[in-house]
């Protein structure tokens, strides 16, 4: 029987304790509040500098595409079309537009076209030849440092001398851009171009084409291999001594920092193996030694997450072990294994430590065609551009991230996708 | 012969071990052909292990191990030669949580069947899972939705659906471990009416809690305490004049 003693005791601490549970939940709340924060901060960040990379200034030429000139053999072969005057006509057309004359006026022109002009001229004769000998309105990008002059990065008030535009140049922009030859749209080469020390031509295309064929290795190693590591050690192994410490190590080998496994890929896989470096097949098997035991500790965790039950029931009607394993657990803990799989995926898609050190970093132009031949990787190629001082460097660097940050969203929402279509319950 | 033809499982002097801890000591019993006997006794007796021996599903258990001699059908099943496939597939078992695969109800009857090759094409196959699930008193429930999964069942329906997926193999015997024991009392009736259904064609051992159970539906009754058979013999004389003290105490409700 409680007495009105109690009743008082107990609504006094009442007190105190709600006071203490209004405190833990503002704490809650701070945090929380506190971590948006720093998030907002670098989505604002990311996306203001990443959004204006996605696009870039282009000048519209009229070109006379002359066949003689451009094609001097005459068979549309890249010999003829490199041997003819492709980068010569993309500037008598600009000299045109601007009136420039004098060879100080032509150099200073010539300065403001991007340098792969020539090359955007050549390609867009190959996939049109049927406008050879026409006048066509095409369109070419300026250099950075004129696209960057247009962004408001470039300030006429700065001295002549400490700026990278002359007087001349900036007064050449200015024309062209009332006359309405400026335009202002996505960036082809940020999508479609390579590695390029011209910023204005710089594109993820290869980095992106890199890191999707060092992950697809990477995911035919490491998914197999780590689900029949945790079936084998889930289901099947004894339980002793010599189990109990391979477990330990896999554990410990999640811990271990990925520089520690470019190390050992570079170790082996190319000193030992003799591999060529910088190809995707190393890059691809040094990431899945990092994600194999992300993939193995979660597919271990999806395996145990299978009732005891549904073992018991299948072996109770005369399964096999290895039947009952292959028909009834591992089909029931794959959405465990590929939700672990994938976020093993995208931790390695976002990884620059470990592909630096098998050399992934080298500057490739071309776009790797298979995982033999040499490239590098989305987060890689970030790293590369960070490091450019050009302005428009800077936004492509922000652009690039955008696009890896879409990647993972995407990899991660797959997870999750998947998760739910496969859930079963029981 | 006649005698052997009688007994479908002989055990002599069998004990269990869990590692070093003696779960069951020193058991003999013989259990009739097409009967049910329940084994009774209070919780950690040792009749559930006692159970799982039959079939060897002890095995599953890391560091358990079996002394004696387990004879099934003239057979001793813990001989090396023995292959445990075969041997659940006679023995089935019914476990005390209904559990089917969370599969269609078909494919949770079909598996045993299957896995053991017993259907010769697709209709024959539709045929055994019909027969099976008339037998364990299901099939005019689902009839109609053979597709959808076999966990959406009542609790009383999933372990009817359990009961079908261990006839499907067509056992000469069915291991039931507390079949009832999550199950409502309808639910329990109707288990009950179809285990004597079944025990015209099949061997039935069933472990459970309840006495009155085992009154209701067994032909013999073993009792158990600490890891001793104390008691075996017709389940009328033993709930009527149990020849041991012990048994008559727990009968009684005094131990338990």
């Amino acid at each position: 029987m409680p007495t009105t003693n109690t009743d008082q005791l107990v609504n006094a601490s009442l007190k105190l304790r709600r006071k203490k549970e209004r405190r833990f939940k503002m704490l809650g709340i701070l945090a929380i509040a506190l971590a948006l924060c720093f998030l907002v901060t670098l989505m604002v960040s990311i996306l203001s500098k990443g959004i204006p990379g996605f696009f870039q200034y282009y000048i519209t030429l009229s070109v006379d595409l002359d066949r003689e000139r451009l094609d001097p053999i005459g068979d549309l072969s890249d010999q003829s079309l490199f041997d003819g005057q492709a980068n010569k006509i993309v500037q008598e057309a600009i000299f045109l537009k601007t009136g420039a004359t004098s060879r100080n006026e032509k150099k200073a022109v010539r300065k403001l076209l991007s340098n792969g002009s020539d090359t955007r001229l050549i390609s867009f004769v190959k996939s049109n030849p049927k406008l050879l000998d026409s006048t066509q309105k095409l369109k070419f990008a300026l250099d950075d440092d004129a696209d960057s002059y247009f962004r408001g990065f470039v300030k006429k008030q700065t001295p002549e001398k400490q700026r990278r535009l002359s007087d001349l140049q900036i007064e050449y922009l200015d024309t062209m851009n009332k006359s309405g030859l400026i335009s202002y749209q996505i960036s082809d080469y940020l999508f479609f171009g390579s590695a390029s020390r011209n910023a204005e031509m710089a594109g993820i295309k290869g980095a992106a084409i890199g890191s999707l064929l060092t992950l697809t290795v990477c995911f035919l190693i490491s998914f197999p291999i780590g689900v029949a590591t945790a079936v084998y050690l889930e289901e099947f192994a004894p339980k002793n001594k010599f189990t109990e410490l391979i477990e330990i190590n896999i554990n410990n080998l999640a811990a271990v920092p990925s520089v520690v496994f470019g190390i050992l890929g570079l170790a082996m896989f190319i000193n030992l193996f003799g591999l060529p470096r910088s190809i995707p097949l190393v890059g691809g098997m040094v990431l899945a030694l990092m994600t194999l035991p992300t993939i193995i500790i979660s597919s271990r965790a999806a395996i145990k997450a299978v009732p005891p039950s549904i073992r018991i029931g299948a072996l109770g009607v005369g399964a096999s072990k290895v039947q009952a394993t292959m028909h009834h657990v591992v089909p029931l803990a794959i959405p465990g294994m590929l939700t672990g799989t994938i976020i093993g995926m995208a931790q390695a898609l976002g990884e620059t430590a470990p592909l630096l050190m098998i050399g992934m970093v080298a500057f490739i132009v071309d776009v790797p065609g298979s995982v033999m031949d040499p490239g590098t990787v989305l987060p890689v190629q970030i790293f590369m551009w960070a490091d450019f001082a050009e302005r428009m460097f800077i936004q492509k660097t922000s652009s690039a991230i955008i696009i890896l940050l879409l990647f993972l969203i995407l990899m991660n929402g797959g997870a999750i996708w998947l998760r739910k279509k496969l859930e079963r319950r029981w | 012969m006649a005698d052997l033809d009688k007994t479908i499982v002989k055990c002599s002097n069998v004990s269990v071990f869990y590692g070093e801890n003696k779960a069951i000591n020193d058991i003999s019993i013989e259990i009739e052909r097409q009967s049910i006997t329940s084994f009774i006794g209070p919780s950690g007796c040792g009749k559930s292990t006692f159970l799982r021996t039959i079939n060897r599903m002890n095995d599953t258990i890391e560091g358990c191990h079996i002394e004696g001699q387990v004879m099934v059908d003239g057979q001793d099943i813990y001989a090396p030669s023995i292959d445990v496939v075969p041997l659940r597939a006679k023995v089935g078992m019914v476990f005390q949580k209904p559990n089917p695969f969370p599969k269609t109800i078909y494919e949770n009857v079909a598996y045993g069947p299957r896995i053991h090759g017993l259907a010769k094409n697709k209709s024959h196959l539709d045929e055994i899972v019909e027969k099976a699930l008339i037998g364990a008193g299901l099939w005019t429930e689902v009839r109609d939705r053979l597709q959808d999964t076999g966990t959406g069942l009542s609790g009383g329906q999933q372990q009817r659906l359990c009961i079908a997926r261990a006839i499907a193999v067509e056992p000469q015997i069915i291991l039931m471990d507390e079949p009832c024991s999550s199950l409502d009392p309808i639910a329990t009736s109707k288990i009950e009416a179809l285990m004597s259904e079944l025990s015209n064609d099949y061997t039935i051992i069933i472990v459970t809690h309840s006495m009155q159970q085992a009154a209701r539906v067994s032909q013999k009754t073993a009792y158990f305490h600490l890891g001793n058979l104390i008691e075996y013999g017709d389940t009328k004389e033993i709930f009527v004049r149990p020849q041991d003290p012990q048994t008559e105490a727990y009968i009684s409700g005094k131990i338990g």
